[in-house]
């Protein structure tokens, strides 16, 4: 097992160092120069030249490359020409907030969209796939932003129920936290569910035509443990896979939903970084997203293995 | 049930009168006013080509057809002194896997690939009578030495695929059998498997069977199969029963022209070598069933009385036919 994790690492590093070659290339295709949105007002080409040689701008870029990544691997990100702030700080101060919204949203995910295919599957072809299929169909259309909007308006002002705003760390008070996040994990939340509701549908309805299924059926057991035993432990395995790339996703930001209920997560980092050409920012942003996705992948492929007695013994 | 009719063996502990059985968007049945016995510590084996209705019988017989999906239409089962309808089998959870278990033709996919084989078969256990795992376990564990899977102990923590499709059919066996099933229904146990090994599995059930005083009704084309295990026949055509009987009588005397055709079929290893007897054509689907006895498509000896449906004659002691032309006035020679 431990070979077969150390060998899927081996096989990310050219992914990873593909990613980071990509990220600063494209960041240099840009259009806007780094140097004339640091400086703001100043335009003394003393200036300008002075900062280019700090942040060493005027290197070849590949060696320009070779420096960052360097650096990177130290550990050192750079620092963000915007707030002059260490790059891996500000990522570290915002990956907890994101990570909060992600796992809550996930949770929210599982919790709707499992039991939803589940039963539009045991039910195929009922009144109650269609609802559930309408609901998925409703949730894959409903755009994020929208969501999040008529929530605030009905929740936040209308009801108040819920703030609309005003982020607090979940270590400061636990609370508070959830109570702000709920809102928008729900809105990122409903979407998932509906891909992951789609998913356990068609893994269940493959799996409940199996000749197993059947021989459970011939056992006497109740249609109960059929379903949840027999039928699910082998259609959870697509899901898990996709649970754990839909988690990627959602690490790497929720830029429109992080947007309307103002919480200073990765997507609102990012956004301001690429808006005022802090480029540091961007390719560290980037790059810890793709390094992070790249494990949710890895946990994916564990996950895999470990859900299947056959593969198990081969790794 | 009482302990005396269970064990007396000139009543059947398995009857199935007038099955009647229709797939849902469908203009007529699969399988048609079936009706047989089965006895205890007897065989009964139905036998007939691929798509006469053999399986979903079996199927329906244990309620593991979909109602929304195979209506059955009439018919009733009397098991172990009770009388159920057909259409109500898939309600009897508890009679299945208990007292009527089922094999079934895949080994490679009837069993679940996630979990142990030995936690599948104790699962047997511990959902129809109450008591611990470990008691299970061990069941479990002298059902697959009986079963005659060496070393149980550690085949107990194995997965389906760590097994041939041989000890496969036997784990599926034990599982069948751990409960001591009053009535077994083997759905061509052994297609999937090679020739010895398909030896080694009826020799098993046969010898379980001897033990047990089990029912057993063996699905089947396989006309070795049926002398080996055979102590009555019921030879299926279109859906129907055509002809049934004791195994000795319906091997000698076959009446019934697809009885006559299907023995003639089987080849012979002594004796003068020809062409091996075929029927020709092949089982009409259910939509172009002719009118009539059903094999008047594809029968040699079809005449205008034929259009019209024959009825179930009795030939001989338990031997009935469904054929105009029965009973024959001379037993024919078979294979030359």
């Amino acid at each position: 097992m431990l070979n077969f994790v150390l060998r899927r690492l081996v096989i990310a590093i050219p992914t990873i160092i593909l990613i980071s070659i990509f990220v600063f290339t494209l960041q240099k295709l840009l259009p806007g120069d780094p140097v004339l949105a640091m400086a703001g007002e100043e335009r003394d080409p003393q200036v300008l030249e002075y900062l280019r040689e700090k942040y060493r701008l005027n290197d070849p870029i590949p060696i320009q490359y070779l420096n960052w990544i360097g650096n990177a691997l130290r550990g050192d990100l750079g620092i963000s020409l915007r707030t002059n702030q260490p790059v891996l700080d500000l990522i570290l101060e915002k990956l907890p907030v994101t990570f909060q919204l992600a796992v809550m949203a996930m949770i929210i995910a599982l919790l709707i969209g499992i039991p939803a295919g589940i039963l539009s599957a045991v039910k195929k072809g009922t009144f109650i796939d269609y609802c559930a299929n309408a609901i998925a169909l409703s949730g894959l259309s409903i755009p994020n932003f929208w969501l999040g909007i008529m929530l605030i308006l009905l929740i936040s002002v209308k009801w108040q129920l819920l703030p609309a705003s005003g982020f607090v760390s979940i270590f400061e008070d636990p609370l508070r936290s959830m109570s702000v996040m709920i809102m928008p994990a729900f809105v990122l939340g409903t979407a998932l569910a509906a891909t992951l509701m789609r998913h356990t549908r068609s893994a269940m309805l493959d799996v409940l035509k199996s000749d197993y299924v059947r021989t459970a059926r011939a056992k006497g057991l109740q249609e109960r443990t059929v379903i949840l035993k027999h039928a699910f432990r082998n259609a959870a395995t697509p899901i898990v896979t996709l649970t754990a790339l839909l988690f990627g996703e959602l690490i790497a930001g929720a830029v429109l939903t992080e947007q309307i209920f103002t919480i200073p997560g990765f997507g609102k980092l990012i956004v301001d970084a690429v808006f005022n050409r802090d480029y540091a920012v961007v390719q560290g942003v980037v790059l810890v997203t793709a390094v992070g996705f790249i494990l949710m992948n890895l946990i994916a492929d564990v996950a895999y293995v470990l859900l299947n007695p056959k593969l198990r013994n081969l790794a | 049930m009482s302990a005396a009719t269970h064990c007396n063996k000139d009543i059947p502990i398995f009857s199935v009168s007038d099955l009647t059985m229709r797939i849902a968007g469908d203009a007529s049945d699969i399988v048609e006013r079936l009706s047989f016995d089965v006895f205890p510590g007897k065989t009964l084996c139905i036998v007939g080509e691929s798509g006469c209705g053999k399986s979903i019988t079996a199927l329906g017989l244990m309620g593991l057809l979909p109602p929304q999906e195979v209506a059955v239409r009439s018919g009733t089962i009397r098991f172990e002194g009770k009388e159920y309808l057909a259409a109500e089998a898939h309600q009897a959870r508890h009679l299945r896997g208990d007292r009527l278990a089922m094999i079934f033709q895949e080994p490679m996919t009837s069993l679940n690939p996630s979990y142990k084989i030995g936690v599948q078969i104790a699962e047997a256990v511990t959902c129809h009578h109450s008591g611990s795992y470990v008691d299970a376990k061990k069941q479990a564990l002298a059902m697959l030495a009986k079963v005659g899977i060496p070393g149980p102990e550690l085949r107990y923590d194995e997965y389906p695929h760590q097994l041939s499709g041989g000890m496969r059919q036997r784990v599926m066996i034990a599982m069948a059998l751990i409960n001591n099933p009053a009535v077994l229904i083997a759905d061509e146990p052994t297609t999937a498997l090679d020739v010895t090994i398909q030896a080694q599995i009826i020799e098993l059930i046969c010898e379980l069977q001897k033990n047990t005083q089990m029912g057993t009704i063996m699905i089947t084309h396989d006309l070795g199969v049926v002398a080996k295990l055979a102590t009555d026949v019921a030879v299926m055509y279109g859906g129907q029963i055509v002809e049934s009987g004791p195994v000795a009588s319906i091997f000698n005397a076959p009446q019934h022209p697809y009885t006559i055709g299907l023995l003639s079929s089987m080849p012979n290893l002594s004796g003068y070598k020809e062409r091996l007897f075929t029927i020709p054509g092949t089982v009409p689907n259910v939509q172009s069933m002719p009118k009539g006895c059903r094999f008047s498509s594809r029968c040699p000896f079809c005449s205008s009385v034929c259009k019209t449906q024959p009825e179930v004659r009795v030939v001989d002691d338990a031997h009935s036919v469904a054929c105009h032309f029965a009973p024959l006035d001379q037993t024919l020679e078979l294979s030359a």
